[in-house]
């Protein structure tokens, strides 16, 4: 029998078994705990209603699949069969057929599910449902787990077959996901990392990620499930004596040999996240001598981004100047996922080396300078952005795709990082970029964006914009100015979500906060303008802010969190929050020591949120939703073992400490730093006296030579000292 | 029947399933120690009997189905093809079937001390003359023994109505780890080791336990040996 007809046959008989259907029946259903039982993922429609049935179909039609696959191939051997089968057919050809069947079984339960689900998800997510991204998330999340379940159970079964052993064995390779390979997101095989699916954005990035995922995984479990296809058993022999009888068939161990070397490949080299040291060395990234001799005047790019697969080319130019008249060497700073193809100066080129030293998303690239006093240094580089690898199971937030681009200092341009620049005045950065019609390019900060040149079906822009880097944010935006407080704001959101914007007023929220904070602390004069900028953003978890531009990710915006008046500290107060942080900004005013240092630009954000909520919802409401939690958690800090015992800590290898102190640094700056304050209000007399203090810091000069707010400046403020506001 | 016990012992220990389950224990339990263990369960000491009870739990899950595995291997199609002739002997068959089950709990309690000894070791590596060994298995006896003796009763009846109820079983050995119960209900006891010690004033407090809390462990021992019973008197029966 020739093998197709041999796999027509395993397939005819798989499908005419009542057990395969129930096996579909069980897997195509299993989506429906991701409705109820398993919710990982919230803050966005998509989340809920398409990642989270995805994900714990995943889990149970893994187990489904491993149970009918195991059943399957032990059903000859169990009913003795195998004698007959194996006097007609090769063995070989025999499970090769019965794994192909059951890999098309799994199919189907994956058409089926993605069939059964596709009215409730459209139902659900509404006017955002999009077929193609739901088909790509069952594609990507659903089939491969459980394909994989078949194949390992197969290998496992080929190897031992003993129905025990294999179920064994398949249950600690389930078990190992959700366990102790649940930090590393290339061997998450049954519960892919996946921490969010936007709404309004785009989503290419996370589902690439999946995809080299599910790559390393096929390619390791095929290289597994071949080399056990040699241990099928050969005249009586048992698992070895097989092997070796089948390694005549020369291709099979070929076959593995080259899946688990391209296995190994695919995880060593994947492109996704960069190799930073897990323990930052902030000497080492910010204490080093800068050339004094090399300053710039100018930079412009030409970006040219590729929207599949998200890669990004470009050519920036850098106008130097060279007071020496010596050759110099000078240094960048730029995305671990880009190289430089070349570069030349005064058209001449360059020798640069790349320092491959990744720390923070970032790695140095150094190149030597000729000893001429006007440069102008052209640099070609490109490549696909790397995400930091702190954050590798939140990927997504880099984007370049037809509906969102996200590109951040380094990710856009070479960052000058040993020059400076040749006036005190921030140097003009200018981009050209081309984006397809409906999409519009957003810049953090105070730079323009101007069409330049308006295509068939794209548009050039200019990105006006000042300084060693820009962050670009591009998506179907629409925009409104908002007068309040002497300032005008202009409030940048996807056109997805024009509707829920206009029922929950959230204009109404902005005029809140900024309407409170100037008046308690002060206008924004801070950064010299008259206007500031809010940006939406695809991402969940709060934002950032600097340079009169404040970011908040689409889940502020969120209909449930935005509507719901019991949530407390979430929804429209995220956004009040991720507004406050431009009175106390993210790096502008306050720096950390360190790490593990408690006071940070957190610690005021927040309790100006609370006392901002105190004001509009009451006493009650604020000390439930705020005090009361940050009493909770800092008493549970301070229950810690490892605070009460430092000396157990310090004797911990590094790797542990650094995981312990990081993990309690957030409770220190949201929940520590904000109770200190709210003490120091009570020992300085009361609101109206800490608002006026606040409002001297904020207003007042601060060390022009370390322009920080430090947490000495605020004890001196209040005339307290750091005993004074310790919490008992 | 010490006979019968030391061959079906001897029967689990020299297969390579016993030495398979083992090292993916012991990678399992490594892995654990070296994720949350470090870290203290409950603010007590990663070293407390809070955090090595909670590392015992943790195990449980797979632990299980270990013991049903072994329990399957006694109860199958292919076992039950030897019943005729065990049938025939003049041996009290459901004595026979304790004597099974007795070698199937002991290769799973080597398991258990296995992962056991695997954290104590890590322990002691790390923290040195702090750990105390003594108290640490009182906890670790404490959440081994009530699931130990549930599903082995619960086991060996299932095995005895039908083996394929064993792999039910076993996804039920599985999720129960998982499951978000009350803990009194909670078979292996994860929550009371990461829970109940949150409930003191003081810190670090003794290994002890709330009477709810030994109430169940009670009724999950009596249900395990009223099972382990039935299935004798169901087996003798039958007999």
């Amino acid at each position: 029998m020739k093998f197709h007809s041999l796999c027509r046959v395993e397939v005819g008989r798989l499908f005419r078994s009542r057990v395969t259907w129930a096996a579909l029946g069980a897997a195509a259903v299993s989506p429906a705990l991701g409705f109820t039982f398993y919710t990982p993922l919230s803050g966005s429609l998509n989340s809920s209603y398409l990642a989270n049935p995805a994900l714990a179909g995943s889990l149970a039609g893994a187990l489904v699949f491993a149970l009918l696959t195991v059943l399957e191939l032990d059903r000859v051997h169990r009913s003795r069969t195998d004698v007959l089968t194996d006097s007609m057919i090769s063995p070989l050809a025999a499970e090769v057929s019965r794994t192909f069947a059951l890999l098309t079984a799994a199919a189907a339960a994956a058409a089926m599910a993605l069939l059964l689900w596709l009215p409730s998800a459209a139902m659900l997510t509404g006017v955002i449902f999009r077929p193609g991204l739901y088909a790509a998330v069952y594609f990507i999340v659903f089939l491969p787990a459980l394909w994989f379940a078949v194949l390992f159970t197969a290998a496992a079964y080929q190897l031992f077959r003993r129905l025990d052993i294999t179920l064994a064995a398949f249950a600690g390779f389930y078990l190992l996901s959700l366990t102790a390979w649940s930090e590393n997101w290339l061997l998450r095989w049954v519960n892919p990392a996946m921490a969010y699916l936007s709404d309004d954005f785009g989503n290419l990035r996370r589902l690439l990620s999946l995809g080299w995922n599910r790559l390393f995984w096929l390619l390791s479990l095929g290289g597994l499930w071949c080399m056990c296809l040699l241990c099928t058993r050969r005249y009586g022999k048992g698992a070895l004596g097989s092997l070796l009888r089948n390694s005549r068939k020369i291709y099979l161990p070929a076959i593995a040999a080259v899946l688990a070397a391209a296995s190994f490949l695919v995880y060593t080299k994947q492109p996704f996240i960069d190799h930073s040291e897990e323990i930052i060395d902030y000497d080492a990234l910010y204490d080093f001598d800068y050339n004094e001799h090399v300053t710039y005047s100018a930079i412009s790019v030409d970006a040219q981004p590729s929207f599949f697969p998200g890669s990004f080319q470009a050519e920036a130019v850098y106008t130097l100047h060279n007071d020496s008249g010596q050759p110099q060497t000078i240094s960048f700073w730029i995305n671990p996922g880009y190289t430089f193809r070349s570069v030349t100066a005064n058209g001449k080129a360059a020798a640069f080396r790349d320092l491959q030293d990744d720390a923070v998303n970032q790695k140095t690239i150094e190149l030597d300078l000729p000893a001429d006093k006007n440069i102008e240094l052209v640099v070609e580089y490109g490549g696909f952005p790397r995400e930091w690898n702190i954050m590798s199971l939140y990927q997504g937030e880099t984007e370049i795709s037809h509906d969102y681009i996200y590109l951040a200092h380094q990710d856009f341009s070479p960052m000058p990082r040993d020059f400076m620049e040749s006036s005190g005045i921030r140097a003009p950065l200018t981009a050209r970029i081309t984006l397809p019609d409906g999409m519009r390019p957003v810049l953090f900060g105070t730079g323009r964006v101007v069409a330049d040149t308006v295509g068939t079906d794209s548009t050039q822009w200019v990105l006006h914009d000042s300084g060693w880097s820009l962050l670009l944010y591009a998506g179907d935006y629409i925009s409104e100015q908002i007068e309040t407080a002497g300032l005008q704001v202009e409030f940048f959101y996807s056109a997805k979500h024009e509707r829920i914007m206009k029922e929950c007023r959230v204009n109404e929220t902005l005029k809140q906060v900024f309407e409170y904070c100037t008046d308690h602390y002060g206008p924004l004069s801070f950064y010299g303008k008259d206007s500031m900028r809010l940006i939406e953003i695809g991402s969940v978890g709060g934002g950032y802010a600097s340079r009169g531009a404040s970011v908040m990710g689409e889940d502020s915006f969120s209909e449930a969190g935005l509507k719901d008046p019991l949530k407390g500290a979430g929804g429209s107060e995220v956004m009040a929050h991720e507004i406050i942080h431009q009175w106390w900004g993210l790096g502008n005013m306050i720096e950390p020591v360190s790490e593990a240092d408690p006071w940070s630009s957190e610690g005021l954000t927040v309790y100006t949120t609370y006392r901002m909520m105190k004001e509009l919802h009451g006493e009650d409401y604020a000390q439930k939703y705020y005090v009361n939690v940050w009493k909770a958690n800092t008493e549970d800090y301070y229950k810690d073992f490892y605070v009460r015992n430092p000396q157990f800590l310090s004797a911990l290898p590094e790797r542990y400490k650094a995981d312990i102190l990081n993990s309690q640094s957030t409770v220190r700056r949201y929940c520590e730093m904000p109770l200190k304050i709210l003490k120091a209000e009570k020992l300085v007399g009361g609101e109206e006296a800490m608002d006026r203090i606040l409002s001297g810091l904020f207003t007042g000069e601060t060390n022009p030579s370390y322009p920080y707010l430090t947490w000495q400046d605020f004890l001196n403020a209040c005339n307290l000292s750091e005993e004074d506001l310790n919490l008992e | 029947m010490n006979k019968i016990y030391f061959y079906e012992l001897r029967r689990i220990i020299r297969s390579k399933f016993f030495w398979g389950l083992l090292a993916i224990c012991l990678f399992f339990g490594w892995n654990t120690l070296r994720t949350t263990v470090i870290r203290g369960v409950a603010h007590t000491a990663p070293f407390s009997p809070w955090s090595f009870g909670a590392y015992t739990a943790r195990l449980l899950p797979l632990l299980s189905v270990a013991l049903l595995f072994f329990e399957w291997n006694q109860c199958n199609e292919k076992s039950k093809r030897f019943q005729i002739l065990t049938d025939a002997t003049p041996a009290r068959q459901g004595r026979y079937l304790l004597t099974k089950c007795a070698a199937a709990v002991t290769s799973w309690l080597l398991l258990a001390i296995g992962v056991t000894a695997l954290g104590i070791a890590f322990l002691v590596a790390l923290f040195g003359s702090s750990v105390s060994v003594g108290t640490l298995l009182p906890a670790a006896a404490f959440a081994l023994l009530p699931s130990l003796v549930f599903l082995a009763g619960l086991g060996m009846l299932a095995g005895s109505l039908h083996p394929s109820l064993l792999f039910v079983l076993m996804a039920y050995a599985l999720g129960a780890g998982f499951l978000p119960v009350p803990m009194s209900f909670d078979l292996y006891g994860y929550s009371f080791f990461s829970e109940y010690p949150l409930t003191f004033a003081l810190t670090d407090p003794a290994f002890s336990m709330p009477s709810g809390m030994a109430v169940s462990r009670i009724v999950f021992l009596l249900a395990g040996a009223v099972f382990l019973l039935l299935a004798v008197w169901r087996r003798s029966k039958a007999s």
